[in-house]
């Protein structure tokens, strides 16, 4: 056992004989099939100690295919696909496909099916805002926050499912309009929640603001300039936590947005605290947004018959999804059906945002900074990509 | 501080009641177990097969649905002339085995409750991994929606663990 022992001792100083600054990066992987109920990514941490170097982001490790199954239609399997493009944004890719499919078929939605998908886009902003609100409040252990959102995310899926069944919005974003229709008491009874569901939640979020701990935790965490936000090309919130004026709703607005205008919600130091912040806006927006439309709700119908997709044609729409701009392209053939479609969610530009956050940070800010934008981790198609 | 405390008595205590009390009431556009009366289907009529977006429903002899594989869209009762085919809001689902999702004119056979001996091995720890499979994240959410005051699964002595090591149970949405 005696030499054994000697070159292990030998080994063993030839490391702490290292230079420290120079040769000192250690990688530090992360897991793809990780800890929590999620997808799977990887994340390698270049790091001396606790100090990030850099983030190398490696994702891609499922697929499903959707775009190569899309080729060819649309069928009766396509509305589907794109609610499960990512579930935690049914309605906003629904919603993109549709757009779509009006626009190559010449289809007119109607004013009420329009305020129904409106509504439909911005509870799935409230859930998701302020599910993160309360899962970043849980980031830093701050409990009572991350308690109180995390009911109060399942109070706004719930009225998702009072809308058409589904908490994600399944069955409720179809081509030609909607598909359900809110009926009187369905429309009383959201006013009522939501009124309730506003109090609830700015008591519990700006108890954020209020506790020092948190705003420490939050403040000077995770910075992206301006700049580098506008070479990244980054969307959504995480884009207008930098002080960037980009909003799909603001910038290109089509359906309602034309006729409600909502300003951009914005902040100015690219931090994970402007990054809670604008969110924080944004649900408060959302919530009147709502309330306003819940008021005078048109009254024609929901949903328009939709004709055959013009050939050889190309489109392009864009959605502001929670987590950003949400883009979908549609090619169809000679014969009218899809030639290719290309679907890019909000989390293809913003991850290359996460990297330089948490450059020059702490290891253990990387679950704050990570959930400060919430990104999606699985792809289209198979394309591995390491930012 | 003062102001948290505040917040915690407004908030209330919001853990639901249920087993020992009844479940919260469902939507009511919610979609539950399919209820089918095949008595109804017309001669020759295949209108919910050709509608089904993923093929659960499927004709051999006689009409049967594989919940394994339904969206419950209800695709196939839009489709349906009879009314032979409906969704109920019951929401209970869970089977023992595989094959008890495909269900017909009968009800779902429900799993049954743990017997003494599981119950004794399990009874107030219960391991449980998810593994993604290519899901869209719609179950992870779900899931981990249990874990928040309002369920509370921790308190059954079920928990989500972090490592494929330690469960008892493994559960792979998405497959």
């Amino acid at each position: 056992m005696a030499p054994d022992r000697d070159v292990r001792r030998k080994r063993l100083s030839v490391i702490d004989q290292r230079p420290l600054r120079r040769s000192c990066r250690e990688t530090l992987p992360g897991p793809q099939v990780h800890a929590g109920v999620i997808e799977p990514g990887h994340f390698r941490f270049q790091c001396h100690g606790e100090e990030v170097f850099h983030l190398e982001i490696a994702l891609g490790y499922q697929h499903r295919g959707v775009e190569p199954a899309l080729v060819g239609g649309p069928n009766k399997r396509t509305i589907h696909c794109m609610e499960t493009v990512a579930g935690d944004t049914t309605i906003g890719h629904t919603l993109a496909y549709c757009d779509n499919i009006e626009a190559l078929s010449g289809t007119t939605v109607s004013a009420r099916a329009q305020v129904i998908r409106a509504m439909a886009l911005e509870l799935e902003r409230l859930a998701n805002h302020v599910g993160d609100l309360g899962a970043l409040a849980g980031d830093v252990a701050y409990l009572p926050t991350a308690s109180f959102c995390g009911r109060l995310r399942g109070g706004f899926l719930n009225m998702t499912a009072e809308l058409c069944g589904s908490r994600f919005g399944r069955g409720l974003v179809r081509p030609g309009g909607a598909g359900f229709d809110a009926t009187v008491d369905q429309v009383g009874e959201l006013r009522s929640r939501l009124a309730r569901a506003s109090d609830e939640v700015t008591e519990a979020v700006e108890l954020l603001w209020d506790t020092p701990t948190v705003v420490d935790r939050f403040e000077n965490t995770g910075r992206v300039t301006c700049e580098e936000a506008e070479a990244i090309g980054l969307v959504g919130p995480a884009a207008r936590a930098c002080g960037i004026l980009r909003d799909v709703r603001h910038d290109f607005p089509a359906g309602i947005y034309r006729f409600v205008h909502l300003p951009a919600m914005t902040a100015h130091h690219g931090d994970v605290n402007s990054r809670a912040f604008v969110r924080w806006l944004e649900v408060q927006q959302s919530i009147q947004f709502i309330l306003e439309q819940l008021d005078c709700l048109p009254s024609n119908g929901i949903r328009n018959d939709v004709g055959p997709l013009a050939p050889s044609s190309l489109t392009v729409t864009l959605i502001e999804g929670w987590r950003g701009e949400i883009c979908h392209v549609a090619i169809t053939d000679a014969r009218g059906a899809f030639a290719r479609y290309k679907i890019t969610d909000p989390s293809f530009h913003n991850w290359f945002g996460l990297a330089p956050a948490l450059r020059g940070a702490q290891i253990s800010d990387f679950s704050l900074c990570n959930k400060s934008f919430n990104l999606f981790l699985l792809r289209t198609r198979f394309v591995r990509r390491t930012c | 501080m003062l102001k948290a405390l505040l917040a915690r008595m407004h908030q209330g205590h919001r853990t639901l009641q249920y087993p020992a009390a009844p479940p919260p009431a469902v939507p009511q556009r919610f979609r539950g177990a399919p209820i089918m009366d095949t008595s109804r289907c017309a001669e020759g009529c295949q209108a919910c097969v050709d509608a089904c977006p993923t093929g659960a429903l499927a004709m051999h002899g006689k009409l049967t649905l594989d919940l394994g594989r339904c969206l419950f869209c209800s695709d196939c009762a839009d489709a349906c002339p009879e009314g032979a085919l409906t969704y109920s809001n019951d929401y209970r689902l869970a089977t023992r085995t595989r094959d008890d999702l495909v269900i017909s004119d009968e009800p779902v056979r429900l799993a049954e409750a743990l017997d003494r001996k599981l119950r004794r091995l399990f009874g107030r720890s219960l391991k449980l991994r998810v593994v993604s499979a290519g899901d869209c994240n719609g179950c992870s959410s779900d899931v981990n929606v249990l874990t928040t005051i309002g369920w509370d699964l921790g308190r059954f002595g079920i928990q989500y663990v972090a490592s494929p090591a330690t469960p008892t149970a493994c559960s792979s949405p998405g497959q």
